[in-house]
């Protein structure tokens, strides 16, 4: 029993902070600065690192490496998908209107890079619109000329669907995405109009594009 | 552990209060930031303007989509209600409301296949009088301040050509409450 009233009473005189005054004694403004400040600082540092969660709670729905929220827009966002919202994706709609899909690795795991070649191959998607769009890590649109940054629903045409992702125009591939200048990259894929079967199941109704390696030469 | 106490309290308070005050700011900072660069940019308070084309060389806020066409109204319901519509569009097209807080509080579909209706009354504090528009919804913010943004698609530059020309029609303007 002694112990517990010593011990509460140690927590109860932690808040009181006693700053020392100039004209002090040197060491009890040393021992202010390393009791302190000094972990005060480093608390202040560490907060602001701990913003990463973002990357994790903004992955709600995964579907064959494919990842989205449908809180995406929504006033039900918590707030480190809201962070994240605004940094990554800001002005995105609520998931009635449109919901996105990204996707930073192929079939096999490995990270999307400009020095290698990719095969999307997909069928049709459950929704009004779609697109798919090429994104650089910065997650910008890659500063290249060559005018083929996204494919969509209106080049895909009806069925099944096959566009090259390569950092060099291909001799004879109908549809083409540019990986040029993009180092490593991440694809979106904006679903819009979504239909309410999606909404209600989407690892039943989606069945989202797949990426296979075709080679890597280098960059 | 008595001696590290003291420390260790005040290092988990500041990261605390720092997190959080970084969480909680940061989407209406950067919303706020967008609406500062938009009014640098000469883009008027009440006045949809069509974006340029996006493109690798305009990139105005992260994760464009270069198969559709932007334009974007910001708007402030501090002196009166705010009218908002779009012009129909042949093809996937919306007009939505973002209030400061970066959610998307309304949306509506501008496809001129699509029954919906094309806009949308944003009112403040005044009371608007039933006859304004009574087709169209009413919608109230957390924020007086907000932002409209119409997506059209236009993948290729005729599509956003004729985009520029029909979306001299899109409004977004105060609701003259002068009886």
């Amino acid at each position: 029993m002694q112990t517990l009233v010593k011990e509460t009473h140690i927590w109860l005189s932690v808040p009181v902070l006693e700053f020392p005054a100039i004209g002090q004694p040197k060491d009890r403004r040393m021992r202010f600065i390393l009791r302190y400040f000094l972990p005060g600082l480093a608390g202040l540092l560490v907060g602001p690192l701990l913003m990463l969660v973002v990357f994790v709670s903004a992955t709600a729905i995964t579907i064959e490496g494919w990842t989205s929220n449908w809180d995406i827009g929504s006033s039900q966002a918590n707030p480190y998908l809201r962070t994240y919202v605004a940094v990554y994706g800001l002005l995105a709609l609520s998931k009635e209107e449109a919901v996105y899909f990204n996707r930073s690795t192929d079939d096999a795991g490995d990270p999307l890079s400009e020095a290698c070649d990719y095969a999307v191959t997909g069928t049709d998607l459950p929704a009004a619109w779609w697109s798919l769009t090429l994104y650089d890590k910065r997650g910008y649109l890659p500063e290249n000329t060559d005018q083929a940054l996204s494919f969509d629903a209106t080049q895909a045409g009806q069925g099944g669907w096959r566009v090259l992702l390569s950092a060099t125009r291909p001799a004879e591939a109908a549809h083409w995405i540019s990986s040029h200048k993009s180092e490593t990259f991440d694809l979106t894929l904006r679903l819009y109009k979504p239909s309410e079967a999606l909404l209600a199941q989407p690892s039943v109704h989606l069945r989202p594009p797949s990426i296979t390696k075709l080679q890597c030469t280098g960059v | 552990m008595k001696r590290i106490l003291p420390s260790l309290i005040v290092f988990v308070c500041f990261a605390m209060v720092s997190h959080l005050l970084l969480l909680f700011s940061t989407p209406s900072l950067i919303m706020s930031m967008m609406a500062h660069r938009l009014s640098e940019a000469e883009i008027s308070v009440h006045q949809f303007s069509l974006s340029p084309r996006v493109s690798p060389d305009y990139q105005p806020v992260v994760r464009p989509s270069p198969d559709l066409a932007y334009s974007i109204c910001l708007f402030d319901t501090s002196t009166g209600p705010v009218h908002i519509s779009g012009t129909p569009w042949t093809g996937y097209a919306s007009l939505s409301v973002f209030d400061m807080n970066t959610n998307n509080v309304y949306v509506t579909s501008l496809d001129e296949a699509l029954n919906y209706p094309h806009g949308v009354i944003v009112t403040g504090e005044a009371e608007l009088p039933g006859s304004v528009a009574p087709d169209l919804p009413r919608l109230t913010l957390p924020s007086q301040k907000g932002l409209a943004l119409i997506r059209r698609l236009a993948p290729s530059q005729a599509l956003y050509d004729e985009v520029a020309r029909i979306s001299q029609g899109d409004v977004c303007e105060l609701v003259s409450l002068a009886k």
